[in-house]
């Protein structure tokens, strides 16, 4: 099959949860097909200025065109359009001006599209919030597929996306709850579609002497983990109000690593210790270590952190309010989850005080993982029902 | 020899039923002595603590029915978006150039801060509003079932 990858940005330092699907799925498929990505010049998913040269390269198996982004992100207009957007009734208008604005706007990929999307057997685009995919899908809708990344996130209620989850020619997705999600948004029966999730190796065995380089950067043992961007879009600024709860009522003690890039302030508490960015191996070890892996994100399509947990055996700690990090624990049975402070400080209790419930919900984790999520199983679901697409 | 037994698998809903029954007591209790005696009765907490949660699950715009009774929508929603806009056709221009590039740029920490609370505010309209409706609901039903013991009345048991 000849198949293109649409995606926002796509390259060795961009970082994001679909950009990195996008790319694992590429270089996969690749294998096999004839895979080219189309994306922008951008790295930054803020700004989206351009930072790689425009035309085409290629990244390992995988041939990348990229296209000039027009304008940088204004930021504020942004912001601003969105709080009218979202808080509001708006126009079917008014809500196309946020897809443009959010970007990036490559309108020499839609070009692309026109011209070139017919010589594609399948044009596949990752997270329908961005511009590319927005005003991509409908231009090859006959062969496209459509990989939202949907989240239960205020975008997900605009008017304007009744039709549009209606145009492409099937779906992939993360989880039944996306899928489930998306079905109730579209104003038609959704196309065929497959549910692949993502694919991890086995975990690496945990380096023990390397916990000596963590206990020297204040790490003491047990402790719970937080990994990921810190910023309060990810819920984090409810996890340290929860969290100093647990700590005012003294639960026992059990500190709260951070391991992740900080977009917001860190209370400053004696049981909270931000490390900041962490070199991957001592990532591997710190969440191999971890008594609980805490996912307070209220938005999520699928949570690979939370998969990366179980991998190395580690319980979690979900928000229950979203309702795929809720159906994901549920359905491995490898964690627990609150709604409010005191189903948070109860639960967290339980898992630090009952060592062997904490274990046995980890391996429960870690044999879901084992089961669903390596990359055979992934790929000998996708595969098939792509052929399937083209076939029909 | 003895062969090694495989633990029963953890069902985490059975977990959170016990999580979930320690913080009902807990909340139950200081609840009681922070004097909302009424929940003294597990019962009526319980029941009392159900409505609530349906009720939560229903706070979104679309599901409820005071707005569509209110008046004009505008009139009465929090409105937390800033648009600029003036009625001069030639001057207005400049105006609305000047108020975003000039006075919202320096007053912008303001307008964040108000913008945030007025989405709070707006987010605990729509519970408050969920939570009326789920009563009102109830005291629907509850009323329709009394007219039916009304209506049978005649010909039904009394009390023992």
């Amino acid at each position: 099959m000849k198949l293109a990858c649409v995606v926002q940005r796509y390259g060795d330092e961009v970082t994001g949860g679909a950009e990195a699907h996008c790319r694992a799925i590429a270089e996969r498929l690749a294998e096999t097909h004839d895979v080219t990505v189309l994306t922008s010049c951008a790295r930054d998913y803020l700004t989206w200025r351009n930072a790689y040269p425009a035309g085409h390269s290629q990244i390992g198996p995988v041939s990348v065109k990229r296209f000039t982004v027009d304008r940088p992100r204004h930021l504020h207009r942004f912001a601003d359009l969105s709080h009218e957007v979202f808080a509001r009734r708006s126009s079917l208008d008014r809500q196309r001006a946020w897809f443009e604005e959010n970007g990036p706007v490559v309108p020499a990929l839609l070009d692309h599209l026109r011209t070139d999307g017919a010589s594609y057997d399948l044009v596949l685009f990752w997270s329908y919030r961005y511009y590319p995919s927005f005003f991509g899908l409908p231009l090859v809708r006959d062969r496209a597929v459509l990989v939202p990344t949907a989240e239960e996130d205020p975008l997900i209620w605009l008017d304007v996306l009744g039709d549009f989850f209606t145009v492409p020619a099937a779906y992939v997705f993360l989880t039944e709850e996306e899928r489930a999600l998306v079905a109730s948004r579209a104003r038609a029966p959704l196309p065929p579609s497959c549910v692949i999730g993502s694919g991890l190796p086995p975990a690496a065995l945990p380096h023990p002497e390397l916990r000596g380089q963590l206990e020297n950067l204040g790490v003491t043992f047990p402790y719970a983990l937080y990994l990921g961007r810190v910023e309060k879009n990810k819920g984090c600024e409810t996890l340290f109000r929860h969290y100093q709860q647990y700590v005012e009522r003294g639960r026992p003690p059990l500190p709260l690593v951070l391991a992740g890039p900080e977009f917001m302030e860190v209370p400053s508490h004696p049981q909270i210790r931000p490390l900041g960015f962490v070199p991957e191996h001592l990532r591997e070890t710190l969440l191999g270590s971890a008594r609980t892996l805490i996912m307070p994100s209220p938005y999520e399509s699928l949570s690979l952190v939370l998969l990366e947990a179980w991998n190395h055996g580690v319980p979690a700690l979900v928000n229950g309010g979203c309702k795929v990090l809720k159906g994901q624990t549920l359905r491995a049975n490898g964690g627990l989850y609150y709604h409010h402070a005191n189903e948070f400080v109860e639960a967290l209790t339980l898992l630090a005080t009952d060592e062997p419930l904490s274990v046995r919900l980890g391996a429960q984790g870690r044999a879901y993982v084992e089961t669903w999520y390596r990359w055979p199983r992934v790929m000998a679901t996708l595969e098939p029902f792509l052929r399937s697409v083209v076939d029909a | 020899m003895t062969t090694a037994e495989t633990p029963q698998p953890i069902d985490v809903q059975d977990v959170m039923a016990e999580v979930r029954a320690r913080v009902r007591a807990d909340v139950r209790a200081r609840l009681v002595r922070s004097g909302a005696t009424e929940f003294g009765d597990e019962a009526v907490f319980r029941a009392a603590e159900q409505l609530l949660l349906d009720a939560l699950t229903r706070r979104d715009r679309a599901r409820l029915l005071l707005p569509e009774l209110l008046d004009d929508e505008d009139d009465w929603r929090v409105d937390p978006s800033l648009r600029l806009a003036s009625h001069r056709p030639i001057a207005g221009r400049l105006i609305v150039w000047l108020k975003q590039t000039v006075m919202l740029p320096v007053t912008r920490w303001l307008y964040d801060y108000s913008r945030e609370n007025f989405a709070r505010q707006e987010r605990l309209n729509f519970v408050l509003m969920a939570c009326v409706q789920q009563l009102a609901v109830e005291n629907a039903r509850l009323a329709a079932r009394l007219a039916d013991r009304e209506h049978d009345g005649s010909g039904g048991e009394g009390p023992a």
